[in-house]
């Protein structure tokens, strides 16, 4: 754990319903029923699609965990809520921020609950003049940073790695609830698959509300 | 059930160092002597005798110890006890292609597949038939570990290299184990 960035949380879960709700979602339908994003392997079955930013029709299937997320904070990211999937350990998802810069609050947590396999979250020092915000989502918006030297040195490249090496802070094992800061540079690297965690992104969160302050009200009322 | 899990690893360099020590002391099991080994140069730990008796291993089993108890804990698997505790298959150009099979299971349920050298495909069929479709394909190499349920899908692989393979305990419930939606 890293304190302040990425700490477990203390919180009650029923994998059973997590796996049964995966279950009901669960395709072979690229595009159509989950999300893939060209440069991260992963499949995502969020709450709406990354391409067009339509609703998925998630929410209402999702909603006997959402509406226990809603008493928390009422406000979730659509894209980035739902189940993260990953068949193969090869499917890691690269380093990068979440950010939610149009919304009328800044902050943003997520919440990782594991549910198949494992993983690991490493955590990168963050310069500003290292990242770069390399595309906007379908409403428009700026969504994540991205390190220049991923564009300038290859993803997955010894080069890159080292470079990333270099900048590592720590990681955190995601094999129990956890609460991350996601305006740190993260990666999420896949060590058992079939990996399957499920994510929501509480964002439009107060500044004044800190990382500790909002991982007790998860705690208090999850 | 599905067909494998995958495990990415740092393994001890012993496994490595043992293995090439073993390859370079025992002769390869004789050929032909599984159906999907045909002729390509396998060594046990322990070596196998007549009727399948395990024969002196020059301690190297014990010298693996370390390494069984990372794949156990990793994977979550136990390990075969009695018979061979593992397989070097020698991958080159006169065997570059294990033919689509199932095994039996008579020795154990379940492989834990990786590689000390090479790199290897290894393919999920939709029937145990050689000409039969690709459904899937998982890359081997030395920093992963993949446990197969090896009874009930029909499997091939390719590859280059030194492929280990490690039998899981006859005790393994493999339904459970490779139990996910």
């Amino acid at each position: 754990m890293i304190k302040g960035i990425a700490e477990y949380l203390d919180i009650k879960v029923d994998r059973g319903l997590l796996l049964s709700l995966y279950e009901k979602v669960k395709s072979d339908r690229v595009v159509e029923d989950f999300n893939v994003f060209g440069k991260t392997p992963f499949e995502s079955y969020s709450l709406e699609f990354n391409r067009t930013g339509k609703p998925t029709g998630y929410e209402k299937i999702f909603d006997p965990i959402l509406s226990q997320h809603r008493k928390v904070h009422p406000h979730y990211q659509f894209r980035s809520t739902g189940f993260n999937t990953a068949n193969t350990t090869e499917k890691d998802v690269f380093a990068h921020t979440d950010v939610d810069y149009h919304t009328e609050h800044p902050n943003g947590y997520n919440i990782v609950i594991p549910v198949l396999g494992n993983s690991r979250i490493d955590y990168f020092e963050t310069k500003d003049e290292e990242v770069y915000l390399p595309e906007k989502n379908a409403h428009g918006h700026a969504y994540y940073h991205e390190f220049y030297a991923q564009k300038e040195m290859g993803q997955g490249t010894p080069e890159f790695e080292k470079f990333l090496n270099d900048r590592k802070i720590g990681h955190i094992i995601v094999d129990k609830p956890l609460l991350i800061q996601t305006t740190i540079m993260h990666r999420v690297v896949v060590t058992e698959a079939p990996r399957c965690a499920w994510v929501t992104r509480w964002n439009n969160i107060p500044k004044d509300v800190s990382f500790q302050e909002f991982k007790q009200k998860v705690e208090n009322i999850l | 059930m599905i067909w494998a899990k995958e495990f990415k690893v740092s393994m001890p360099e012993n496994l490595k160092l043992v293995a090439h020590d073993y390859i370079k002391n025992y002769n390869y099991e004789p050929f032909n002597t599984y159906k999907s080994v045909v002729n390509s140069k396998m060594w046990l730990i322990p070596p196998l005798g007549k009727n399948r008796i395990r024969l002196d291993d020059g301690g190297a089993s014990n010298k693996l110890s370390n390494i069984r108890e990372l794949v156990t804990n990793i994977t979550g698997l136990a390990l075969e006890e009695e018979t061979p505790i593992l397989a070097i298959w020698r991958y080159d150009d006169r065997f570059k292609h294990c033919p689509v099979h199932i095994d039996d299971g008579g020795e154990h349920t379940g492989s834990i597949v990786t590689c000390i050298s090479g790199s290897f495909k290894l393919h999920l069929h939709k029937h145990d038939d050689e000409n039969s479709d690709i459904i899937e394909t998982i890359t081997i190499d030395k920093n992963k570990l993949v446990a197969l349920n090896n009874t009930i899908f029909p499997h091939s692989v390719e590859g280059q290299g030194d492929l280990i393979v490690f039998g899981t305990s006859k005790q393994t419930n493999i339904k459970e184990y490779f139990n996910e939606i």
